[in-house]
């Protein structure tokens, strides 16, 4: 059964990353030859809680910098946070950034390969998904091609077939479904209503307000790292859309 | 105090690091005729040319020297290796660091493995050499090469791991690798014999230097045809147990904030 429970959670950039790269840096302040402004941490997420249960879709929504990605990368355990309890139950699949994990000199075919065994897949078992993922990514001829000759919309038909067919029970999507085409948009709509029935949860980061309306029975949305609305999506867009109008 | 779930959940990746790994060597041979017999050839060349030097200023017979010399270069090249590409291991691996939760350790492993399939490329032509030119050496005592091999595996994964952490935070790292190595290089009896230190009064350059007793493992029964000594088994299993703990220390602080430097 997958699960996603947050409670309190708090999440702080580390101001570290950006603040000294280099040796020479370290030693220089540790010496005391050169003064920094002390640049403080990056309080992304603030006091989150929220619980996602089995067969949701949820849509999260905020302008940028409203701790979206932050949101969905802390679900994904990906960032270490800094209070809370995060509880998530079920494997994930996470769609972020999309050329992120693929070696763009290796084929779309080999690509499929390096994603199953980066998802813990066997040789065995991605062979057996190998002409599921290709016919759904429909890529055609340009399957045996290196991916750096693909289309920003190939390389995410590609990604979300991998993703979607190796068996998951967490989809995690950042700003991806907007670049597939208008066919491809229609069929990852059908794949993620297959999904849902397999009782998997979706979080769906986007802008795209169709793609929300669309995809999700939920939204959340995030300002400056606080949620302001998690409920209903049309209540959610009404509030999402004040926000931005009173930001400008 | 050992974490064993961190370990299963590095033993349950095991597909996608050996993967990578065989990646890294198809990918560095690519391309190129004589492919991975260039694991060989260029050691090789730099054997002739060092030991056609060498052999003439020490006054020392060129035929055992070269394979002192081969034996050490490999070797050599191998910790050079484990070291240039340990400092790179997180950074190369942003994009998959950045998508999915694995061990970390695995980007280090992945290239300590890929250095270490370079070297037994690398070991087969000393081992050709030496059953062409003094097949006297071998013997039961080649079985402790497994052993050897096994202790530089078990040496090298932590060193790569730590010039990893330290690498992905400090980017000029890698520069400052270079020159340290440079500098070790000149220490060790990796081109010299040891009695040429022994000679100068500098023995104490390769009794503290755990490069010496680690080259000891591989020396002794290839070019000796000997069983290395106890010391030597002690020496670099206790550096490598000082290297897993550094590590140890290292992952529990660090290991979740790395996302954070990519």
């Amino acid at each position: 059964m997958s699960l996603i429970r947050l409670a309190n959670i708090d999440l702080h950039y580390s101001s570290l990353a950006y603040r000294e790269t280099s040796l020479k840096a370290f030693i220089f302040r540790k010496l005391g030859l050169k003064s920094q402004p002390l640049v403080a941490d990056i309080h992304a997420l603030k006091n989150i809680t929220l619980e996602i249960g089995a067969g949701e879709r949820v849509g999260l929504i905020g302008h940028n910098g409203a701790g979206k990605s932050s949101l969905l990368k802390t679900i994904a355990a990906l960032y270490p946070i800094s209070a809370g309890k995060r509880e998530v139950k079920g494997r994930v699949r996470a769609l972020f950034e999309l050329s992120l994990g693929f070696e763009s000199e290796a084929t779309g075919r080999e690509n499929i390969i390096y994603r199953g065994l980066l998802l813990g897949q066997s040789y065995r078992e991605i062979h057996n998904m190998m002409q599921d993922i290709i016919e759904f990514a429909d890529l055609k001829h340009f399957i045996d091609y290196p991916i750096k000759t693909y289309s920003a919309g190939m390389l995410v038909r590609l990604a979300f077939a991998i993703s979607t067919t190796i068996p998951g029970d967490l989809l995690l999507l950042d700003e991806v479904i907007g670049a597939g085409d208008a066919v491809f948009a229609q069929k990852s709509r059908e794949r993620i209503r297959q999904l849902i029935d397999k009782s998997s949860i979706m979080v769906l980061a986007s802008h795209d307000l169709s793609a929300i309306r669309n995809l999700c029975q939920r939204l959340i949305v995030l300002h400056e790292g606080h949620i302001i609305h998690d409920g209903q999506v049309e209540a959610g867009i009404a509030c999402y859309l004040k926000h931005q109008g009173l930001q400008s | 105090m050992v974490n064993t779930a961190y370990f299963a959940d590095i033993w349950q990746a095991r597909y996608f690091w050996l993967h990578l790994a065989l990646a890294d060597i198809r990918c560095k041979y690519r391309r190129s005729m004589l492919g991975i017999t260039w694991a060989i050839l260029q050691p090789f060349c730099l054997t002739l040319l060092f030991a056609f030097v060498m052999s003439h200023i020490f006054h020392v017979p060129m035929h055992d020297y070269a394979l002192y010399i081969y034996s050490g270069l490999i070797i050599w090249e191998f910790i050079v290796s484990v070291i240039m590409s340990g400092c790179m291991a997180f950074i190369n691996a942003e994009g998959y660091i950045k998508q999915f939760r694995h061990p970390l350790l695995i980007y280090s492993l992945r290239c300590t493995l890929a250095s270490l399939i370079n070297l037994l490329f690398a070991s087969i032509g000393l081992i050709i050499w030496i059953l062409l030119e003094n097949p006297l050496h071998a013997g039961l005592s080649w079985l402790t090469l497994f052993a050897s091999y096994s202790l530089l595996l078990l040496f090298a994964w932590p060193l790569a791991s730590l010039m990893a952490f330290i690498g992905v935070r400090f980017r000029d790292f890698s520069q400052v690798m270079i020159l340290v190595l440079q500098a070790i290089y000149f220490i060790s009896p990796i081109l010299f014999l040891p009695a040429i230190f022994k000679a100068n009064g500098m023995s104490y350059l390769f009794s503290w230097n755990p490069l010496y007793y680690l080259l000891n493992l591989f020396r002794m029964p290839l070019l000796q045809g000997v069983v290395p000594a106890f010391t030597d088994y002690v020496i670099v299993l206790m550096v490598s147990i000082a290297l897993w703990i550094c590590l140890a220390l290292f992952v529990r602080r660090h290991e979740h904030q790395v996302i954070f430097y990519l």
